[in-house]
């Protein structure tokens, strides 16, 4: 119920609160103000009147004394006796006055009995004094005035003197502690007052708090929230009847609103986002991607589709890139290979060149071959007739040998005898040693000759053995030139066939001399077509390896462009 | 007096400077050319090219020795395909009143003649200029007899149908020559591609093909600069399968299957 008054209500209800109680303060203060006051004039109107009357009373009192020694002064009937009527006119004044002030003066008691004893002296005293006077006894009125009426006038006078003064004073405290009370009264009055106005105003500044300003303050936060651009909160002020109500209700339809600019504001910020996202990819470097973390709907589709975008081109580009490093790397080796092949060809040319050449050459010596293979033909038969004739001198030369066999064996026969002669030469020439021996010194001279017949045996059976020897060694190379002999004509029988076919050959050779010339020729024709073959591959790959030059520096350019895009 | 590679270089600079030819690419050529020669052979030959007129028989020997004129008819088979199908017809329509083409750097004439072939082919008026460095191969070309030698000769690559366009030559076995009308469309002069050709038509198809190849950078730009030059919107040029024009972007690929076959957009200015 609260929660619907409207918000005028709730700041006029403190403040016709307040104005209530400032009024009805306002009447307390007054009437406590007035009943204050009025109990003042009364006390003061009392003391007042009191001091008034005992100073009424001291005047007559004084006035009756004045009057009664101007009656005792006088000796005129007359006079005294009118003086004495008004003394008499003076003390009756006293008596009302004396009683009023009973009624107002407790506290006076003595003192207007003090008054009433000097009345009623004064009074008892007038008229034996008159009467002394009437009897002419002036002094002894005097005296008699004097001893019965004067002694009680001064006492009274003192007494209404301090009444007076009594009453002033007292009329004086009750001023003062009246004004203290009333002080007092209104400060306590004030006090509670105030601390009820403070009552009154805590209540209506609650009222306003928690009915106005906390409901404002939330509603202003939330505001404070929507305008951050926050609008995650609730608004339970929504439900209000107030004016607040009113304003969360138009608060929910702003945070609705705010909600559609936020996610307007958001995909404004993710199209800002991905824009930046596609500029730097615009500008070669493929290595961003979209945040997707924070996008929902159709921004995340997009998001994705960008990085999958990116990321193909990424992995395409890092692809092109490493085949055409690849092509590069290929070409480059292509290259080398043609360049290889351009000059293999060319120094084939050269070759083939140089084998033409040599062919040319070649042909010339197969025609020199050719006749001097002729002339080896004519050269052969000579060669048989030659080994014709070798054949009989080899035949002699054997019949030479065979006689020398002979002839050294006969030697050897000879020899042999000659040893024999020797052997028995040498057994005389020591037979004659000892013969000499015992002859003594007459065979002393046949000593010498047996030993020189001794030395001779020796020499001459020395000298057959060489002989010996040296025929044995003419019989051993008479045997080996037997055998040699032998075989020279076994070779001059082999020679003289060998020759014969040897010239059949060479006809032969001479033949194909000239059958190996008509085939040069045709080689030198078909060397022509290889060097036209190689010439045309050597051009070929001279071009190719051109292309190949080229093709590398495309493959470089395409690399350096693919490389102005950062991929990952 | 240096030493053979001294002398290498400088020939090779010079050979640069005068033809753009890449040093790179000539240098193992140019060692066969030199052979075995002296040092001293070598700086003198260096000496006299350096002062000798283009026309002198030592540069004409060098250009010759360097020069690889590796060539036949319908080479890049695939290529020319594509040219028949695609090329022709559009040049046809382009170029009602007939057509010029221009075999930049045509060697002995095969691929000039295999170009004026299928123009012949598809019905197409054409005339047809070959230019070549070596003068050799340009009075070889011009002769067009063209020997069936072993191995790598001119007819490797020639479908059975083009035999048409030849005839044999008496007493010549294995040595055919271009049909007369056929060698009377098409025109031969020694040219140096990194001078502006002397002929000033508007070419509708250029073929530089394995060409860009021998050149050096500096070269290249300059052979680019005059390809240009005789070029205008609409011109096709052919190229050769690792070649690539690097100094001009007037000339895109008139298809992305076929990269080499490239044209001067209508639209585009030089």
């Amino acid at each position: 119920m609260f929660q619907s008054m409207k918000i005028r209500d709730k700041l006029l209800l403190p403040v016709v609160l307040l104005i209530f109680t400032m009024i009805a303060s306002s009447y307390l203060l007054v009437q406590q103000l007035t009943q204050a006051n009025s109990a003042f004039e009364g006390l003061i109107r009392t003391q007042l009147q009191a001091r008034y009357l005992a100073k009424d009373i001291t005047a007559q009192l004084s006035e009756a004394g004045r009057v009664a020694n101007l009656m005792l002064l006088q000796h005129e009937r007359a006079d005294y006796k009118m003086t004495s009527e008004r003394l008499q006119g003076v003390l009756d004044l006293i008596p009302p006055r004396r009683d009023e002030l009973t009624g107002l003066d407790p506290e006076a008691v003595a003192a207007i009995e003090k008054v009433t004893a000097a009345h009623n002296a004064m009074t008892g005293a007038l008229k034996p004094t008159l009467d002394l006077k009437n009897a002419n006894d002036f002094d002894g009125a005097t005296a008699y005035w004097a001893a019965n009426a004067r002694s009680s006038l001064v006492p009274a006078l003192t007494a209404m003197g301090e009444t007076a003064d009594r009453a002033a004073k007292r009329a004086n405290e009750s001023v003062i502690n009246q004004i203290a009370s009333t002080n007092e009264r209104i400060r306590y009055l004030v006090i509670a007052l105030g601390l009820g106005i403070l009552v009154v105003s805590g209540l209506a500044l609650l009222i306003i708090l928690r009915g106005v300003v906390a409901p404002l303050n939330e509603l202003t936060n939330k505001i404070k929230l929507l305008s951050s651009g926050n609008g995650n909160f609730e608004v339970p002020q929504a439900t209000r009847g107030d004016e607040l109500g009113a304003m969360g209700k138009a608060l929910l339809i702003f945070k609705g609103n705010a909600e559609k600019i936020r996610i307007a504001m958001t995909a404004e910020a993710v199209t800002i986002e991905i824009g930046d996202v596609i500029t730097k990819a615009a500008e070669n470097d493929l290595t961003v991607r979209v945040d997707l973390s924070d996008k929902t709907g159709f921004l995340k589709n997009i998001g994705v589709a960008i990085n999958q975008l990116l990321e193909r081109s990424n992995a395409t580009l890092r692809d092109i890139n490493l085949k055409t490093r690849q092509v590069a790397s290929a070409v480059a080796e292509a290259s080398t290979a043609v360049g290889q092949v351009s000059v293999g060809a060319r120094s084939q040319n050269t070759a083939v060149a140089q084998v033409s050449q040599a062919l040319a050459e070649s042909a010339l010596a197969i025609r020199a071959v050719s006749g001097s293979a002729n002339k080896a033909s004519e050269k052969g038969i000579t060669a048989a007739h030659l080994v014709e004739r070798g054949q009989m001198s080899a035949e002699e030369l054997f019949n030479i040998v065979e006689k020398i066999t002979q002839n050294s064996r006969k030697i050897s026969q000879i020899t042999q005898v000659i040893a024999g002669i020797a052997n028995r030469t040498h057994i005389l020439s020591l037979n004659a040693a000892i013969e000499a021996a015992r002859a003594g010194e007459h065979g002393k001279g046949f000593v010498v000759v047996s030993q020189e017949v001794g030395k001779l045996a020796e020499s001459a059976a020395q000298n057959a053995q060489q002989i010996t020897d040296i025929v044995e060694q003419a019989t051993a190379d008479a045997a080996a030139g037997r055998t040699a002999s032998l075989e020279v004509k076994k070779t001059m029988d082999s020679i003289a066939g060998e020759v014969s076919q040897t010239s059949q050959m060479i006809q032969s050779i001479a033949v194909a001399m000239e059958e190996q010339q008509a085939m040069v020729t045709q080689i030198e024709g078909n060397l022509g077509d290889i060097r036209g073959i190689a010439s045309g591959n050597a051009v070929a790959a001279e071009e190719i390896t051109a292309t190949m030059i080229q093709l590398s520096q495309l493959a470089t350019e395409q690399r350096q462009q693919v490389e102005t895009f950062k991929t990952s | 007096m240096g030493t053979p590679q001294d002398a290498l270089t400088r020939i090779a600079c010079l050979v640069e400077a005068r033809y753009g030819l890449s040093p790179a690419v000539l240098e193992q050529r140019l060692c066969g050319y030199l052979g075995r020669s002296s040092a001293h052979d070598q700086a003198q030959l260096a000496d006299q090219l350096s002062v000798a007129h283009e026309d002198h028989p030592l540069w004409q020997a060098l250009i010759e020795g360097l020069l690889v004129h590796e060539t036949y008819f319908y080479r890049h088979m695939d290529q020319l395909d594509v040219v028949t199908q695609e090329v022709l017809p559009l040049l046809r329509r382009q170029n009602p009143g007939g057509i010029s083409a221009w075999c930049a750097g045509c060697a002995t004439g095969e691929e000039a003649y295999t170009l004026a072939f299928m123009m012949r082919d598809a019905g197409l008026s054409a005339r047809v200029i070959g230019t070549d460095l070596s003068a050799r191969s340009i009075a070889s070309a011009r002769l067009g007899s063209f020997g069936q030698t072993p191995g790598l000769n001119s007819f490797r690559a020639m479908p059975a149908v083009a035999w048409s366009k030849f005839s044999a030559i008496p007493g010549r076995p294995a040595v055919w020559s271009v049909a007369a009308d056929i060698r009377a469309s098409v025109e031969f002069m020694v040219h140096n591609l990194v001078l502006p050709l002397p002929d000033a038509r508007r070419m509708n198809l250029i073929s530089c093909r394995n060409t860009l190849i021998y050149f050096s950078a500096e070269g290249q730009r300059r052979v680019e600069e005059n390809i240009v030059a005789s070029s205008g919107p609409g011109t096709i040029l052919l190229l050769g399968p690792a070649e690539r024009l690097r100094y001009t972007n007037v000339f895109e690929p008139l298809s992305y299957s076929h990269p080499q076959i490239l044209h001067w957009p209508e639209h585009k200015a030089r």
